[in-house]
This record gives C-alpha cells, structure tokens and sequence, in this order.
C-alpha cells in the first residue's frame, strides 16, 4: 500500500510536470512510469524537449543519469538519437552506476516539426533488465532512473550559453514474477536490423598546429535503426613492384576512433574505416591517398638502402673477383713468359729427371 | 443544471484569459459565446455528448466528447500522443500507411502504403516496392540566391531561389530521424543561419517539409557604439515582407520591411537602451495579424554600447572557409586543454578551457 502510494505521488508528479507545460528545455526518460517481470527488459528513451514559444533551439548537452541497482543497463543505442556529433559517446559505468554522454547537433534542435509522425528528440535509447534472480543487493521493488544536476544543455546561439534545464526521470516497478515470455525488444529490434550504416567517407588531414603536424583522417557516420556499435580501422600497404607490398601485408583491422592519426604517415596504404552497427552490419570507407602527398618510407628507404646495398655489394664481388683473375692470369702469363727462358737453360736436366723417374716406375714392377 | 451552471461559470472565467494569452501583441475583438451541455454542438464546440469525459480512444468512431465539449484524444486525431501509447498518429483508422489503426509505427514493407498505379499482374508477391525515399522542400528565402541544403550535417545539394524568394528542392534520405539544415548567402555574401529542422522520414515515401521561411541576415557596420548613436542594422529577407528587429530577448521591438530585392535597413537609437552589452536578433514575419508566420531567428549580434567587447571568434578553426568535420576534430584534439598555440583558438569563447561552450558555439557556426 505504501509502494503503490509513492507510486502515485510519482506518476501525479510526472504527469504534472510533463515537459510540454515547461518554459524551459528538459530532459527527460520516457515511459516516465513502467512496470517490469523479473528477466524482461525495457528501452527507456532520453528525449529532449525545448521551449518552442520562446523560440529556444538546443545544440549540445552533457548528460549523467543515475540508476537503482535492482535494475541493470544491458545496452545503449544511438540510432534514432538527434544528435549526430558525440564528444562522449553513452557509456556505461557499472560501479558508479551512472550513465553519461555529450553530444551536439549542428545548428541545434528547435523542437517538434507540425505534423511529424513521430516524436522525433530521442538523444539516446538504454535497455534496462531486471534481473533474473538476484542474490543480495537491494530487494525494493521500483527502480528509480534520473538525471544528475550535472546534466546540462546549450543554447543554439552561438555564445555557448547554459539552457535553463527542467530534468524529469522514471519510475520502474519491479515485478517478483518472471515472465511466461521474456520480453526484449531491444533483442527484436537488434534481430530485424538488416541495413548497414549510412555511406560516409573518409577525409585525410593535416593540421599545422594539431595533431603534430601529422597526417590523421576523420569519419563519422550514423545508423538509423540500432545505430553505430563501433569503427574499424585498417592500413593496408599499397603494392608496389608487382607484387611486393611495404610493409604488413596481413595489418588488422583496429577498433579506432575520429580523429585517427596514421601510423603510415608516408601515405603509402590505402586506408580503409568500417563503420559496424550493433546488429553487425557494416559499411567499409575506402581513401587512396593522392600521388602528390606521398613520401617515401622508412620501409621503402630501407628496402631500396638494403636493395641499393645488395647491388653494390655483388658488384664490388664481381670486381674483386675479376680483379683476382686478372691479376692471376697476369701472374701466368708472366711466368709462362720467365719459365720460357729457363727452359732454354736447362732443358738437360730435365731429362734427367725424366729417365730418372721412368727407372724408379719399372724398379716397383719388377717388385710385384 | 448545476453542472451547466458550473460550466458556463467555467467557460466565462477561462475564455477571456485563453484570448488574452494567445494573442499577445495583436488586437482581436471576437467574442463567441456556446452552452456546453445542451446536446448541440454550438460554434467553438467540437462535440457536446453529455456524461462522456473525453478519455482516451483507440479509434476514431469510439472518440469521447470531454466536459469542454471539445474530443478528447484518440488515435485519429493526427497529434501524437506517447503519454497514450502511440507510435505515430497520421490521422486516420487505417492499417498499411506505415501508421496502424492503432497508431504503432508500421515496419517497411509490411503496407501497400498506399500504392500509386496498379499496373501490372504480378500474383502475390511478398515484397512490396516501397519506391524511393524522398524529401521535398518548399519554402522562400532570399530572392536569386543560392539555397543549400544539409542532410544529418552533410550537405547533399543547393538550388536557386526565383526573383520572389521561393524555392523547391527534394533530396533521397534514409528512413529514420533526419535533421535537415537550410542556409542562404544574400547578395551581399553575409551568410543566414542554418535553419534546422528534425523529423521522422518514412520509409518508401515522400515526405514534404512546407513553409520554410529562411530566417534574414543581419548586419551592422560597427559592434562597438557609444552610447546615444544612431547605428544603421541592415540585411536581406523574403521580399515585401515585414521584419521585426528585437533587441535584449524581445524587450524592444522594432519594425521595418523588406524591399522588393529582399533588403532591409532599420535605423535604431541606441539611447533606447543602457550602457551595457545588447543582443539583437531579426525574423520575418508574413501575413497579417492574427494570421501571422514568424521566420525563427536569425543570428544574434552583440553590441558593445559604451562598454569594452569582444565578438565571438571564428570556429573555422582551420581557415578553410568552412566550419565542419574538421574543425571539429581540431576541438576535439584540444579537448578539455587551454586550447595550446591553435589558431584561430580552439578555445572559442576564451574562457581557458576547451569545452562544451566550444563545441556549442562550433555547433552554431556549422556549415557542412
């Protein structure tokens, strides 16, 4: 009786204060109220709602929400979120029990457009379960989301000036009974998401200031239905001499993200960026950097000293070689030329020798 | 009879101040008086079904008449109502418009959606060619000038307004929540704010955004003025319209018009105001009261009246004439640093620190 009365002072409070009687931004989770069996699961939408008649338009946010731990976040989706740049991707902190994110959206968001089928000013999708069966830990049966006063929002007016901020939070009931079906549409969703993310490409920079003055590539893309899990990055040497490839032709694939600085900064790799959602769809980005910007690398440097050396070595051989030769074949010569002359001189004792050892052959016959 | 009584006491204390509070500025002498209760439906009365309190419907037959004699919501009305459970609401009872007669989003695929020109056989077919998905824009800017669009921060394309101001433009977008930002140079190359509007995009369908009015530039010959001067504040609109200049978030109105080139120049007494910092801003503004279109804003400019000021810096933080991706990766280099030897400085606002005011104001100045 006393959950169901703080309950209601709950939903009494959310429904009075909903967002559309504000004169401010806010934030808030929706559903406000839910009820949840033991093992399901929820998606709890963060929307962003601004003060229309006062023409106020938003463009970036800070967010840390807070949450009961009889209740655990098991993903986030970015896919429907209106803000396309993110500074802080939504993170998960488990011990602290927060969730947080930054983001912006260019030129700002000015509220709902008249007649737009749906409520389009979700910033971030969290999938909550309740658990299974819990050891411990807290036995209350609601669970409570909300935002922290940490949470800020920024006006669209070019001056970076603070959003006078309303936050509203939610009020789960956790149930004791397990679902005869689980529920999990964030299961389903995940399940029926087939599209790969949107098409981007692929920009290659250097900046006289950052980055070291090193060459770094940007990306960013989206994916409209689980949204983007995370990127890829690979640097894949370009062939050169045929088949012969500079360095590794087996690099793998890195989880990176923008900006990425090149490990090749002699922009000899063609790089490639897969963008992967959370279903596992992907979409690779493919840069051939431009002849122009090329210089030579280490590896080639070292190639091309280790080739220039080979050669170089193998012809100093080669000359050595035939240098040896010269110089004996000179050395032949010249004895053939002095060995002329003496033969002359002493041609009788020669013959000698000859008979002398032609009687010696015939002596060890005579032996056997 | 108490109960008529209670309402006409109602309807008499509620009706002046309703009149009152939406038509703020513009004079408007209608005076219309209805029983609520009688069985007939008066003029300003929607229904008039006594005992029925206007609960919520799922369909348009089952819809209930409220104690105000107004329909209560339903699932039909075409407004959204996710307090109701609803996903969309396009207006009608009818399945296979990617809006069920229950107001839940309908997956692609699963409708006819509505299927133009019958033509060929064809037995069965699972899958139906949804066709493309388009959005078409209709709206009037600055008259010969070049429109450009951005799609989810991308530019995807331009086109020139007529001698009038209007444009049209349709471009292929992916199914899903889209921001779409417009922006204009006048003729004297002063840039207009990107005038952003976010919706849902239906898959397979045309999705009209109409009466797009481009909000006009502004300029003023010197930000620092002394006090009394008379400074003359120009731009460009939408031609033959009426302009409306407001200093200090509305607190003074002034009012001049566009000409038939859409220019505009209105000279302002700063003896109007204090020795201070003022913000103006400028909107067109068609039609005459009551029936009334205001543009959103246009870009605010400060003025340093008898004080020391400094305009905003640029966020084109690497001077190539656009605020983009790139510079957004700048930012996010020097993120949370004093901003180092980049130049222009990363840190935007000079506040020694680049944050979210940073990327707010980065936001702001957004150019694709």
């Amino acid at each position: 009786m006393k959950r169901f009365s703080a309950l209601f002072l709950f939903a009494v409070f959310v429904l009075v204060s909903l967002p559309t009687v504000t004169s401010a931004a806010s934030l808030y989770i929706d559903p406000g109220m839910s009820s949840l069996n033991r093992g399901d699961s929820i998606s709890m939408k963060v929307r962003l709602d601004t003060d229309e008649e006062a023409g106020e338009c938003v463009n970036a946010a800070d967010v840390v929400l807070t949450y009961s731990d009889n209740i655990e976040p098991v993903d986030i989706s970015i896919g429907s979120s209106i803000f396309n740049m993110w500074v802080e991707k939504p993170t998960i902190n488990k011990v602290d029990r927060t969730i947080t994110f930054a983001g912006g959206i260019p030129n700002g968001y000015c509220g709902r457009v008249i007649g737009d089928p749906r409520l389009s000013n979700i910033l971030t999708e969290i999938i909550f379960r309740s658990p299974g069966f819990t050891v411990g830990g807290s036995d209350s049966t609601t669970a409570v989301i909300e935002f922290t006063d940490a949470s800020t929002a920024y006006l669209n007016d070019g001056r970076g000036t603070k959003a006078k901020l309303t936050t509203f939070g939610s009020l789960i009931e956790l149930s004791s009974l397990p679902s005869n079906i689980p529920i999990n549409p964030w299961k389903e969703q995940v399940t029926a998401d087939d599209i790969p993310p949107e098409e981007f490409s692929i920009l290659l920079q250097k900046d006289e200031k950052a980055f070291s003055r090193k060459w770094y590539i940007i990306f960013n893309t989206s994916d409209k239905q689980t949204g983007i899990d995370h990127y890829e990055v690979i640097e894949e040497p370009l062939a050169q001499f045929g088949s012969f490839k500079w360095g590794r032709a087996d690099a793998p694939w890195l989880v990176q993200r923008s900006p990425y600085i090149l490990n090749d900064q002699s922009l000899n790799s063609v790089i490639r960026v897969k963008a992967i959602d959370k279903a596992g769809n992907e979409y690779i980005a493919t840069i051939i950097p431009d002849e122009t910007n090329r210089s030579y690398s280490t590896n080639q440097i070292l190639t091309v000293f280790v080739s220039a050396s080979s050669v170089l070595i193998l012809l100093t051989i080669i000359f050595l070689l035939y240098r040896l030769y010269r110089s004996r074949k000179m050395t032949a010569v010249s004895n053939e030329g002095k060995e002329g002359e003496i033969n002359t001189e002493d041609d009788d004792t020669q013959n000698q020798d000859y008979t002398q050892t032609n009687n010696e052959v015939n002596d060890y016959d005579q032996h056997i | 009879m108490n109960k008529l009584g209670l309402f006409l006491i109602f309807l008499f204390s509620a009706v002046p101040s309703f009149t009152q509070a939406a038509t703020i500025g513009y004079a408007s002498t209608t005076l219309t008086l209805s029983i609520c209760g009688n069985m007939l439906v008066d003029d300003g009365e929607e229904c008039d079904v006594p005992g029925e309190t206007g609960v919520y419907s799922q369909t348009i037959i089952g819809r209930q008449c409220s104690a105000q004699c107004l329909f209560g919501p339903y699932c039909g009305d075409g407004i959204l109502q996710t307090i109701h459970t609803e996903e969309c609401d396009d207006g009608n009872n009818d399945n296979g418009d990617f809006c069920s007669a229950t107001c839940k989003i309908e997956p692609a695929g699963s409708g006819g959606g509505g299927s133009s020109g019958g033509g060929s056989s064809g037995s069965g077919g699972s899958t139906v060619d949804l066709g493309d998905t388009i959005i078409n824009i209709i709206g009037r800017g600055y008259p010969s000038q070049t429109i450009n669009f951005l799609l989810d921060t991308v530019s995807v394309g331009s086109v020139r307004s007529d001698s009038s101001g209007d444009f049209e433009f349709a471009t292929d977008a992916s199914p899903g929540t889209a921001t779409l930002g417009i922006w204009a140079n006048d003729s004297d190359s002063n840039r207009s704010i990107t005038l952003n509007s976010t919706f849902d995009v239906t898959q397979g369908a045309v999705t009209n955004l109409n009466g797009i009015l481009l909000p006009p530039t502004l300029t003023v010959l010197s930000q620092n003025i002394n006090p009394g001067d008379q400074i003359t504040i120009s731009g460009e609109g939408v031609p033959n319209t009426t302009l409306e200049l407001h200093i200090d978030d509305s607190v003074i109105i002034e009012e001049t018009t566009t000409d038939e080139e859409g220019k505009w120049s209105l000279i302002f007494d700063t003896s109007k105001v204090t020795v201070a910092e003022h913000i103006i801003r400028a909107r067109t503004v068609i039609g005459s009261p009551p029936l009334t279109t205001e543009s959103t804003f246009s870009t605010s400019v400060q003025l340093f009246i008898g004080v020391e000021g400094q305009a905003s810096l640029s966020s084109d933080l690497n001077r190539d004439g656009f605020v983009n991706l790139i510079d957004f990766s700048i930012l996010i280099f020097w993120w949370q640093t004093d901003g180092g030897t980049s130049d222009p400085p990363a840190d935007i606002n000079l506040n020694g620190r680049v944050s979210l005011e940073d990327f707010s104001i980065l936001l702001f100045n957004w150019t694709g």
